[in-house]
């Protein structure tokens, strides 16, 4: 296959040799069904897609009621705030975080607090999918998950 | 091929052009009041041709707020992009900037954005109240939504069960009961049962199964509450109605099925 492009400071033919994948290659992490997707763009992540986690919220809850242990003596609060994207197969990926105080100035949580919240949210892969809202289209979407915490517990899980 | 160069000439020349621009400041200032009246007008006019998300919008009302830094309208709007997107950092001090501004105009969105969407309900209940009093004896409503509806819903959040069910009882009276929404009566119940009056409770959620036969909201917390005062016969014949819906309709598959193993 031969294209045009800018290769060591000057426009000149590329030469690729293409080579047959041999047996069956599937992908080991996670892909995003349109690869175009795109987080600078607030749009992709605005409207509402319907994406929702199997069992609901209350599943979440269960599962980071079971799961998390707050550290003890701890007088942290604020919202700490999970994003990532759920792909058109209801796998997440793409996480992120960012975390506010009571009046929504971005601060940081302490690592025993984060990184916790951040494993088992990373652990929730069994969700439902967005649609698009013209062609009903299974789609990529974005999601986020934020947890009230006060005093280093989670008093309150919501989307 | 000279085409292709031509073309990405053309393009890049463009760009430069551009950027050069954007360096520019506007200077609004310097203009007289029907300047800037008919500014505002030409550039609200091509905001309305731009998606509530869309950057271009943000620019639009970035220049509309510049024009006029007292219009409250704006900065509640350049807002909402921002608490849909979960940038509570940068929604919350132009919400806060609106209030100071209006507050009388922006409570009547802020204070259902606090408990429907920042579920902040400490906040919420504040701005409530200070909404509810500025036309203290007629009845208020929170972007669309009906005043003590809301102030129900978040001193149920609370935990202030009492004060809910007088919220809820307000809202079903001023609304009356066919314009009222439905989840009135299982949220009120839902606070009956909080205080452990289970025959009040049920008979709230009896009375919204019974003009809608697919309320789970209304089955769920009725089997609770049979669940808890030991109906375990009753709470059957509920489950059976809910199972008829699942997974699609139900509310908690994991303790309703629970119960199933439990009682069957």
């Amino acid at each position: 296959m031969i294209t045009f492009g800018f290769v060591d400071g000057t426009f000149k033919n590329i030469h690729y040799q293409t080579v047959e994948i041999q047996g069956d290659v599937k992908p080991v992490t996670f892909q995003l069904c349109n690869a175009y997707i795109n987080i600078n763009n607030p749009s992709d992540r605005y409207y509402y897609k319907g994406t929702t986690y199997n069992g609901g919220l209350y599943h979440i809850r269960k599962i980071f009621d079971r799961q998390y242990k707050a550290p003890k003596n701890s007088e942290e609060f604020g919202i700490f705030q999970v994003r990532f994207v759920v792909n058109c197969e209801g796998k997440a990926g793409i996480f992120d975080h960012q975390a506010f105080d009571y009046d929504y100035n971005l601060k940081e949580f302490s690592t025993e607090i984060t990184d916790q919240i951040f494993e088992i949210a990373k652990g929730l892969q069994n969700w439902i999918p967005g649609r698009h809202s013209k062609t009903d289209q299974i789609i990529d979407t974005y999601k986020y998950l934020s947890f009230r915490i006060k005093d280093g517990k989670i008093i309150r899980i919501y989307p | 091929m000279e085409k292709s160069y031509v073309y990405i000439l053309n393009c890049f020349l463009l760009l430069t052009f551009y950027s050069c621009q954007e360096n520019k400041k506007i200077n609004y200032e310097s203009l007289t009041v029907e300047e800037k009246v008919l500014k505002t007008k030409e550039l609200e006019y091509e905001r309305k041709f731009h998606y509530q998300a869309s950057l271009f919008r943000q620019a639009y009302t970035d220049s509309l707020i510049a024009l006029n830094p007292k219009n409250a309208g704006y900065y509640q709007g350049k807002s909402i992009a921002h608490s849909k997107i979960g940038d509570y950092h940068i929604s919350f001090p132009l919400l806060k900037k609106a209030m100071e501004l209006d507050p009388k105009e922006t409570l009547y969105y802020t204070s259902w954005l606090m408990t429907d969407l920042y579920k902040d309900y400490d906040r919420a209940i504040k701005y409530l109240n200070q909404y509810d009093e500025y036309t203290p004896g007629k009845v208020d409503y929170a972007w669309g939504n009906n005043i003590n509806f809301l102030k129900g819903e978040v001193l149920q959040a609370l935990g202030r069960h009492e004060e809910a069910i007088i919220e809820f009882a307000k809202a079903i009276d001023e609304e009356g009961i066919d314009y009222i929404d439905p989840s009135a009566f299982p949220y009120r119940g839902i606070s009956y049962a909080a205080l452990k009056k289970y025959d009040i409770a049920i008979a709230d959620f009896d009375l919204v199964i019974k003009v809608y036969d697919k309320s789970s909201l209304s089955y769920y917390y009725k089997g609770i509450t049979l669940l808890e005062v030991g109906k375990k016969r009753k709470l059957l014949l509920v489950l059976k109605k809910q199972k008829n819906w699942y997974p699609k309709d139900i509310k908690n598959p994991t303790l309703i099925k629970k119960c199933i193993m439990r009682y069957t």
